[in-house]
């Protein structure tokens, strides 16, 4: 539907995803080697939706081994690949960012992870950690995670395996993890946008909250950073912030840190503000917890332009199919707000009542541990984005963990029914 | 992992969604509805922020910023949406190195100049700001540099002076 259709393009951050580069990248180095390997956005999107559909079809293939029963199997696989036909999901494959192949390298990862677990054998083993690597490729913030990710799966097989398999488990973890330091090495290089990111953060972040806005002045965040950014001006608040000597002069110095410096002499707001921020910052409701975000999955929903985009180029205005997109959003995602609560509530108490359920059975020891592992993973991911990105583009990069949450909750919802249906037999 | 998913599970159920949910601080600027964040009778100015290019390093439980020979730039900035009237205070000292200096401060209307000896290597300096709303004061702080004085500890910065002892406070 949207192939022939001119992407909006703009002419810093557009130009970058084509820029194939060791030195000094602005990204990292597998998204800029496919995007400029294809060169065509018609044939970008094609591609992603390729991979798209050979992850969710993998996906599906390896979890339908957990289960006997054929109509759960089934079940599984419609439900798995309706949410993969969900435009939250589709709409990403149609845009030049790395967030579609994030998602689909994501599902990848938790395809592969289970296929590891069915099977114990050092091919799957290399095959997960191959699509760790790629995931951790696209995008700096997933380069981070992907290193605590591999950390924990080193001790996960310590913890699961009784026997002497896991010294080579080990040594072959060495190969993930240097291929994921080049990539954080790499992403240092690159970390302008991540604080630019963070500078918007924390003013939007502290602007009301007298207490956390003195913490950030008094850690030398510059003051005036917070006129530059409300006065009036025809630009984004943040390029005028940036052009500020002292705003400057303090990126260079400090920059990034300053977030993460809060997060470790605060870990009650690290653990809780996510989910209740209104604790924790003046002025925030729950409307700025991780649930609406989790629920939407949409993009940019304080665009007011709806149905149209602005080509940066030639400054016409043409059609954008993609925030059109109504269609197929449920059962899977709401912009309701009856659903912020329902929606993470019903995932989350279907992943806890099959956990609860499977906790002391043998048979269900991989699957027990496939979802333990990957729960855990989520709220990685899912927490630092909360403390890392700025409200207004929290449903973009929550995506990848919202969609896997869902992933979860299905395969809890299809347990949980299996297991039912196995009592009902031996009663 | 059940545990975390049921407290997870009662906040979401608990959560109040109701009313109107994020909205960026420059688009309620826009909207005029910015609201003034200072506790009242309060004189500490937490609405009135400083701003050195140095930054601010920590001696004991003082801090201070060491000003370096190409100069810094003092700025006091006003965060409320309303006039306000307020000092800045701090103690210059004199760069480590025998000799004396001129520190010169603030703009080419009203320039300070501080003479410091080897008798006396400090002084105090208090300046009086009148900030409209969002706005920002600069005063230049700057040294003539026929002198220079360099750290014997490695550290390569050229030092003129260090400023310690800031404390900022609005007038009702």
């Amino acid at each position: 539907m949207v192939l022939g259709l001119d992407p909006g393009f703009d002419p810093y951050d557009s130009a970058t995803y084509f820029n194939f580069t060791l030195n000094n990248p602005v990204r990292l180095p597998i998204v800029t080697a496919i995007y400029s390997s294809i060169k065509f956005f018609d044939l970008i999107i094609i591609f992603q939706c390729l991979v798209s559909i050979l992850a969710w079809v993998y996906c599906a293939k390896v979890m339908r081994s957990f289960f006997t029963n054929n109509k759960l199997k089934l079940s599984l696989s419609i439900l798995l690949f309706s949410l993969a036909l969900s435009s939250p999901v589709l709409e990403q494959h149609t845009i030049l960012m790395s967030e579609s192949l994030s998602v689909s390298l994501l599902v990848l990862v938790v395809a592969s992870l289970a296929n590891y677990l069915r099977n114990k054998n050092q091919i799957s083993a290399a095959i997960f950690y191959l699509f760790l690597i790629c995931f951790a490729g696209v995008k700096i913030s997933n380069s981070y995670l992907v290193f605590i990710v591999i950390i924990l799966f080193i001790f996960f097989n310590i913890l699961i395996e009784n026997n002497s398999k896991w010294s080579s488990m080990i040594l072959g973890s060495l190969v993930p993890l240097i291929f994921t330091t080049f990539f954080i090495y790499l992403g240092s290089q690159a970390n302008i946008t991540l604080k630019l990111v963070n500078t918007t953060n924390i003013i939007e972040r502290s602007y009301d909250d007298l207490e956390l806005r003195q913490w950030y002045l008094q850690n030398d965040f510059p003051g005036i950073s917070y006129t530059q950014y409300v006065l009036p001006q025809d630009e984004p608040p943040i390029a005028k912030v940036i052009n500020s000597p002292q705003v400057k002069k303090w990126l260079q110095v400090q920059g990034s840190d300053l977030v993460i410096k809060y997060l470790i002499e605060h870990p009650l707001f690290t653990i809780f503000a996510p989910l209740k921020p209104s604790l924790f910052i003046d002025g925030y409701t729950d409307f700025e917890s991780i649930f609406p975000y989790l629920t939407m999955g949409t993009i940019n929903q304080n665009n007011t332009n709806l149905f149209s985009n602005i080509n940066a180029i030639n400054m016409t205005r043409e059609p954008d199919y993609l925030r059109a997109l109504t269609s197929n959003k449920l059962p899977f995602w709401s912009t309701g707000k009856w659903a912020y609560s329902l929606f993470p509530s019903i995932i989350f108490l279907l992943i806890g009542v099959n956990l609860y359920m499977i906790r002391k059975l043998k048979n269900y020891t991989n699957e027990k541990n496939f979802i333990t592992f990957l729960m855990i993973v989520t709220f990685l991911g899912i927490w630092s984005n909360w403390h890392f990105t700025v409200n207004y583009d929290m449903h973009r990069f929550l995506l990848p963990w919202s969609v896997l949450l869902r992933i979860l909750a299905i395969f809890s919802l299809v347990s949980i029914v299996n297991q039912i249906s196995l009592n009902k037999k031996f009663n | 992992m059940v545990l975390i998913s049921v407290i997870t599970f009662i906040i979401a159920v608990t959560a109040n969604f109701r009313g109107v949910g994020f909205i960026a601080v420059n688009n309620r600027y826009a909207l005029n509805l910015l609201k003034i964040t200072q506790e009242p009778n309060n004189t500490e100015a937490n609405n009135l922020a400083y701003d050195f290019l140095a930054i601010k390093e920590l001696d004991g439980e003082i801090d201070f910023y060491w000003i370096e020979s190409n100069g810094d730039l003092l700025t006091v900035t006003n965060l409320k949406p309303e006039a306000v009237k307020g000092t800045i205070t701090f103690d210059v000292e004199k760069d480590p190195c025998a000799g004396d200096r001129i520190i010169t401060i603030g703009n080419s209307e009203k320039p300070l100049n501080l003479y410091l000896t080897e008798e006396k290597k400090q002084e105090k300096v208090k300046i009086f700001i009148s900030l409209n709303a969002f706005e920002s004061s600069f005063h230049s702080v700057g040294s003539p540099t026929e002198r220079i004085c360099k750290f014997s500890n490695g550290d390569k910065r050229i030092a003129i002076a260090k400023i310690k002892n800031v404390k900022i406070e609005s007038i009702p």
